[in-house]
C-alpha cells in the first residue's frame, strides 16, 4: 500500500502546504480547498505561552442552589424546606450565616484555601421554566424572549481577540457527546468533542485515502461541514491521544466520568494545547424526587473533581492560567414537593475556582420571605458574571459578545 | 437558524402527489434512503418498476412490533417481586439483589437493543423501525431513568401499535403508559399536590411546542392528569387521587381528565403544524420548514381528525417530500448509519454486543436511552470529532472480523449459533472483496459510489481513489478494500 499513516501532515498549515507544492499524499490533487485557503489568509496571532483559559462546568438539569449554598439562619429555608433542608449542624460554615451542604468537603476546603468564590443567588429576568429555553438562555446568553443560535464563548471565538489557537488548532474542547451551544459562534470554529472513550479510536484506519475525501467543497452545506469536521479531526486526533497517554497527573481524580474529564482536561493544558476554552458537563440535577441521596452523590463528585483538577494545577505550576466556572439552567424551586424532590425554579448560587479571585462570596442572598411555591428572584444577573469573566479573564471586550455593558462583579 | 427558502415550490402545491414525470430513478433512490435505511437493488427494482405509491406500501410490508424475549417476561417478574425479595433482610443482601437485578437489567436492555437492531435492518421492517424513531424520539422516555426494561419494551411496542391511528389516540396511549407514567413523574401526581412534569412536556415537547400555552394551562393539565399511576408495569387509574374539580385549561373550562387535555390541545392551532414540522426534521431536513408550508398539510390533517395513515402516505407522496433541495443533504443518525451500513454491505448484525453496543454509545445514540426529554436533536450535532472516529471504527469492525481466540466462550457459541440459524454474515469476507475486485478500476469504484453514496463524489475525489487501485493493480483485493472502507468511512457516505 503506497500511502501511509506516517508521513501525514500534522498541522493544517503543512497539509495545505503540501497540497499546494503537489508533495506528500495530496499529491494527486492539487488544490487548495477554499475554506483552507480563506482561514490561512486571515492568519490569527500566534500563541502566547501563558495565555489564560476558561473551563465550564455545566450541572445539567438544573441544580438546588438552596441545598448547596445553605442559609441556615433563615428559618424560611426550614419552612420552605421542612424534610430536605440541611440543618445548621450538618452543613460546612462559611460565614455566620451561610453553609455548604455536608457533601461539599472538597469545595469548602477549596473556599478556605481562597481557590473558590461563589456568586449569590445568579439569574435573569423573566425567568423560563424550560430545560432547554433556559439553558439556551444561559449558553447564548440572550434575553429570555430573545433566540439566538450562537453561544456566548462562540461570539467570544468570533471576536479573535488576543491569544487565539493558531488555525488548526482546537479553540474549544469539549468532553461529551455533543458540541455545546456555548462555544458554537455565528462563523465556523475549529471545536474539538472527545468523549471519555477516547484513545483506542483509529489505530488501524487508512488515513491516506481519506485525506482525498476531505478537502474539494461541495454544493451541499452539511457535505462541506462534515468535510470540515473530518480533516481538523484527522489531523488532531493523533496529537491528543499521544497527550492523553504521556499525562502523568499529580493527584488522583474521582473515578467517575467528571473526574475523568476533568483529568484529560489537564493533561491538555498541562501540554499547552492553545486551546481557551473547555467545556465538560455533569449531569442529573433534575431532581424531582428523591432528591435527598441524589443531589448528595452529585455535589460529591463536583467538590471532589474540582478540587483534585486545580490540586493537580498548581502542583504544574498552571493554577494561574486557569479559571473554571460551574454554571446550571436554573435553581430549583424554593418549595420542596411532595416526591421528596424539587422543582423548576430561577436562580442558583454558582461557583468561580482558580488562584487569582477576588471576593470569595459576592451578591446578595435570595429573599426567602415567599409564600408556597413562588420562585427565588435573582439578584445578580448570569451576564454580569460572563461580562466579568470576558473583560477581566479573557481580555475580550464583553460588550460585542453581549451587546450591552453589564455591572461587572468583583470576582476576578 | 437561517429562514429556509424552498425554492420553485409553492405551499399550495407542497402536499400534491408527485407528478408521474417527476418519478425517476433519482427519486426512487431518495425515497428508499429516507423512508428506510439504504437502497437495495431488489428495492430499487420493484420501485422503478411499480411506481410511487407500490414501493411506499412496499417499504410497510412488515409492519409488525418486535417479539419480545423470554429473559423479558423474567426481568418483568424480577422487578415485580424485587421489594417482596428484599423485605427484612439486612442492607448488605439487599444489595445483593440489587445489584443483580442491575445486571439483569442491563443485559436485557442490550438484548432488546441487539434485536431491535435485527428486526428493523430487515429490508421488510426498516421502514416502520425508521417511522417507530420518529415516534420514539418525539414521545421520548429513557432507560435512564425508566430502568426496567420490559416497561420499556412496552412503550416501544406500543408506540408502533399506535402509531397508524390518530394522533389523539396515540397521545393518549402514551400518557397511559407505565413507562411514561415513570418517567415524567405522573406516578408523584396527586389531587392536592401535583407534579407538572408531564403536563409541561406534553404541550412543549409532544403536542404543541414552547410559547403555546401558558404557564396556567400546564398547572390546571396537571391536576387533569392527577390520579394515572402506573402498578407493577399496568395502568391504573386511581379515583380518589384525581382531582375531580374544574379545570381551565387553554380559556376552556370543565372537570377535565387527561384524555380531554389531549382533545382539547388538539383544537390548538399549534398542534397542527407541531408533528409536520418534527416530521420534516427526521426525515428531510435539519433547517426547519417554513410554517407557510407546514400550515395546508396540518389542515388538511386536523380535517382528517389527525389521522397518522393519512400523514405518512400524504408525506412520503409529496412534492415536497421529493424536492431536489432535500436530496442527499441529510446527516445519518448513528442508527441510520449503522443499519443503513448492513444493509449496504448485505451483512447480517455480529451476536457480538460487545462489537455493537459500546460503538452505538460512542456514536451518541443509546437505544431508547436519549440524553433527555428532549431527545436527540440530531442533525450536524451527531458529528464531533469523537463521533467520527467512532463511525470510522465500525466500518473498519466490519471488514475485519476479530479474531477468534480473543472471544469468550459465550461469543464463540453465540457466533455458531447465529451461523446455525443460518445467519452467517457477519463481516465482508474475502470472497466479497474477490467480487468487486475483478472488475476494471472505474467500473469497480462506479459500483460502489453509486450504491452507497447519495451524491456524486467530486471530480477530485474519484481521480484520487481511481489513482489509487490503478498504483495498486498487483494487489487488487487489498486496495479495492481500502477504497471500500474509505468511502464507507468518508463524509460523503455521512449523508442520506
Amino acid at each position: 500500500m503506497k500511502n501511509s499513516i506516517f508521513n501525514f501532515p500534522a498541522t493544517r498549515r503543512e497539509f495545505i502546504s503540501a497540497s499546494a507544492k503537489g508533495t506528500g499524499l495530496l499529491a494527486f490533487s492539487q488544490f487548495v480547498p477554499a475554506f483552507l485557503r480563506d482561514s490561512v489568509a486571515n492568519q490569527a496571532p500566534l500563541p502566547e505561552k501563558d495565555r489564560r483559559i476558561l473551563v465550564l462546568v455545566q450541572l445539567a438539569g438544573g441544580n438546588d442552589g438552596l441545598n448547596t449554598l445553605i442559609p441556615y439562619e433563615d428559618s424560611n429555608y426550614y419552612r420552605l424546606r421542612p424534610t430536605l433542608g440541611i440543618r445548621k449542624e450538618d452543613a460546612l460554615p462559611l460565614t455566620d450565616d451561610l453553609g455548604l451542604h455536608q457533601s461539599c468537603q472538597g469545595i469548602k476546603e477549596l473556599f478556605d484555601e481562597g481557590l473558590l468564590s461563589i456568586v449569590q443567588n445568579v439569574g435573569y429576568p423573566n425567568p423560563n421554566r424550560s430545560h432547554f429555553r433556559s439553558m439556551e438562555i444561559w449558553e447564548t446568553a440572550a434575553e429570555s424572549d430573545d433566540y439566538s443560535s450562537s453561544g456566548w464563548l462562540g461570539r467570544f471565538l468570533d471576536n479573535n481577540c488576543n491569544g487565539t489557537p493558531e488555525i488548526g488548532e482546537p479553540e474549544a474542547v469539549s468532553f461529551g457527546n455533543e458540541i455545546p451551544i456555548t462555544v458554537q459562534g455565528n462563523q465556523s470554529h475549529n471545536l474539538f468533542a472527545l468523549n471519555n472513550r477516547y484513545g483506542r479510536a483509529a489505530k488501524r484506519a487508512d488515513y491516506g485515502l481519506l485525506d482525498n475525501m476531505v478537502g474539494k467543497s461541495s454544493s451541499k452545506d452539511n457535505s462541506n461541514f462534515l468535510k470540515h469536521t473530518m480533516m481538523d479531526t484527522l489531523l488532531t486526533e493523533r496529537r491528543i491521544q499521544a497527550l492523553f497517554a504521556k499525562f502523568k497527573p499529580s493527584v488522583t481524580y474521582p473515578n467517575h466520568p467528571l473526574g475523568i474529564s476533568m483529568s484529560n482536561v489537564a493533561s491538555l493544558i498541562s501540554a499547552e494545547l492553545p486551546t481557551r476554552v473547555y467545556f465538560v458537563s455533569l449531569g442529573g440535577f433534575d431532581t424531582h424526587q428523591g432528591q435527598a441521596t441524589r443531589h448528595q452523590t452529585l455535589l460529591k463528585t463536583l467538590g471532589d473533581s474540582l478540587q483534585a483538577f486545580q490540586k493537580d494545577l498548581r502542583s504544574k505550576g498552571l493554577e494561574d492560567q486557569v479559571l473554571t466556572m460551574t454554571f446550571s439552567e436554573f435553581g430549583r424551586r424554593a418549595s420542596e414537593n411532595k416526591s421528596g424532590g424539587t422543582d423548576h425554579g430561577t436562580s442558583a448560587p454558582l461557583f468561580v475556582m482558580g488562584s487569582k479571585l477576588g471576593d470569595s462570596i459576592v451578591g446578595q442572598p435570595p429573599d426567602l420571605n415567599l409564600g408556597k411555591n413562588k420562585d427565588l428572584t435573582y439578584s445578580t444577573d448570569f451576564r454580569q458574571v460572563y461580562a466579568t469573566v470576558l473583560d477581566h479573564w479573557l481580555d475580550c471586550d464583553s460588550r460585542t459578545v453581549l451587546g450591552q455593558k453589564f455591572q461587572p462583579l468583583p470576582i476576578i | 437558524m437561517k429562514n429556509l427558502v424552498i425554492r420553485n415550490l409553492e405551499p399550495a402545491q407542497a402536499w400534491l402527489p408527485l407528478k408521474k414525470s417527476d418519478w425517476n430513478e433519482g427519486a426512487a433512490r431518495h425515497l428508499l434512503r429516507r423512508i428506510g435505511f439504504s437502497v437495495r437493488p431488489e428495492a430499487l427494482k420493484i420501485a422503478m418498476e411499480e411506481g410511487l405509491g407500490p414501493a411506499i406500501r412496499q417499504a410497510f410490508a412488515g409492519a409488525k412490533v418486535m417479539k419480545p424475549t423470554d429473559s423479558l417476561q423474567e426481568v418483568a417478574e424480577d422487578y415485580r417481586t424485587m421489594r417482596q425479595r428484599q423485605e427484612g433482610l439486612p442492607e448488605k443482601e439487599r444489595r445483593k439483589i440489587r445489584q443483580a437485578m442491575n445486571r439483569k437489567r442491563r443485559t436485557t436492555m442490550e438484548e432488546i437493543t441487539i434485536n431491535w437492531l435485527k428486526n428493523a435492518s430487515m429490508a421488510q421492517n426498516s421502514a416502520f423501525e425508521k417511522w417507530g424513531l420518529f415516534w420514539e424520539n418525539l414521545f421520548v422516555v429513557t432507560a435512564q431513568k425508566v430502568k426496567n426494561p420490559a416497561m420499556l419494551y412496552h412503550y416501544q411496542t406500543t408506540l408502533r401499535r399506535y402509531s397508524f391511528k390518530t394522533l389523539a389516540e396515540l397521545a393518549k396511549a402514551v400518557g397511559r403508559n407505565p413507562a411514561m407514567i415513570h418517567f415524567l413523574d405522573l406516578q408523584q401526581n396527586k389531587k392536592g399536590s401535583p407534579n407538572e412534569n408531564y403536563a409541561r412536556e406534553l404541550f412543549e415537547l409532544f403536542l404543541l411546542g414552547e410559547g403555546n400555552y401558558t404557564e396556567k394551562d400546564i398547572k390546571e393539565a396537571a391536576r387533569a392528569f392527577t390520579g394515572y399511576r402506573q402498578v407493577n408495569g399496568q395502568f391504573r387509574f386511581i379515583p380518589k387521587q384525581h382531582d375531580d374539580g374544574k379545570k381551565t385549561v387553554f380559556g376552556k373550562t370543565g372537570n377535565w381528565n387527561g384524555d380531554d387535555i389531549v382533545d382539547l390541545a388538539l383544537q390548538e392551532p399549534a398542534a397542527r403544524t407541531f408533528i409536520p414540522r418534527e416530521l420534516c426534521k427526521h426525515y428531510l431536513s435539519d433547517q426547519v420548514i417554513p410554517d407557510k408550508y407546514l400550515q395546508p398539510l396540518g389542515d388538511k390533517w386536523a380535517e382528517r381528525n389527525f389521522d397518522l395513515t393519512w400523514l405518512a402516505s400524504t408525506f412520503f407522496s409529496s412534492r415536497l417530500f421529493f424536492h431536489p433541495q432535500f436530496r442527499g443533504n441529510k446527516i445519518k443518525s448513528p442508527f441510520e448509519f449503522l443499519i443503513g451500513l448492513l444493509q449496504d454491505l448485505d451483512l447480517d448484525l455480529t451476536p457480538l454486543p460487545r462489537r455493537v453496543l459500546p460503538a452505538l454509545g460512542g456514536m451518541g445514540q443509546n437505544y431508547l436511552n436519549p440524553p433527555n426529554v428532549r431527545g436527540w436533536v440530531g442533525g450536524q450535532l451527531w458529528i464531533n470529532s469523537a463521533t467520527i472516529i467512532q463511525r470510522r471504527l465500525l466500518v473498519e469492525g466490519l471488514f475485519n472480523p476479530p479474531h477468534r481466540k480473543n472471544l469468550n466462550s459465550d461469543e464463540t457459541m453465540a457466533l455458531e449459533q447465529a451461523r446455525e440459524a443460518g445467519q452467517g454474515r457477519f463481516f465482508v469476507t474475502r470472497r466479497q472483496g474477490e467480487i468487486w475486485a475483478g472488475l476494471p478500476p472505474e467500473e469497480r469504484l462506479d459500483h460502489m459510489e453509486k450504491q452507497w453514496l447519495a451524491n456524486p463524489l467530486e471530480e477530485e475525489e474519484r481521480k484520487s481513489l481511481i489513482r489509487f487501485l490503478l498504483d495498486n493493480q498487483s494487489t487488487p483485493l487489498p486496495a479495492t478494500r481500502a477504497v471500500a472502507i474509505t468511502l464507507l468511512q468518508s463524509p460523503q457516505y455521512q449523508l442520506a
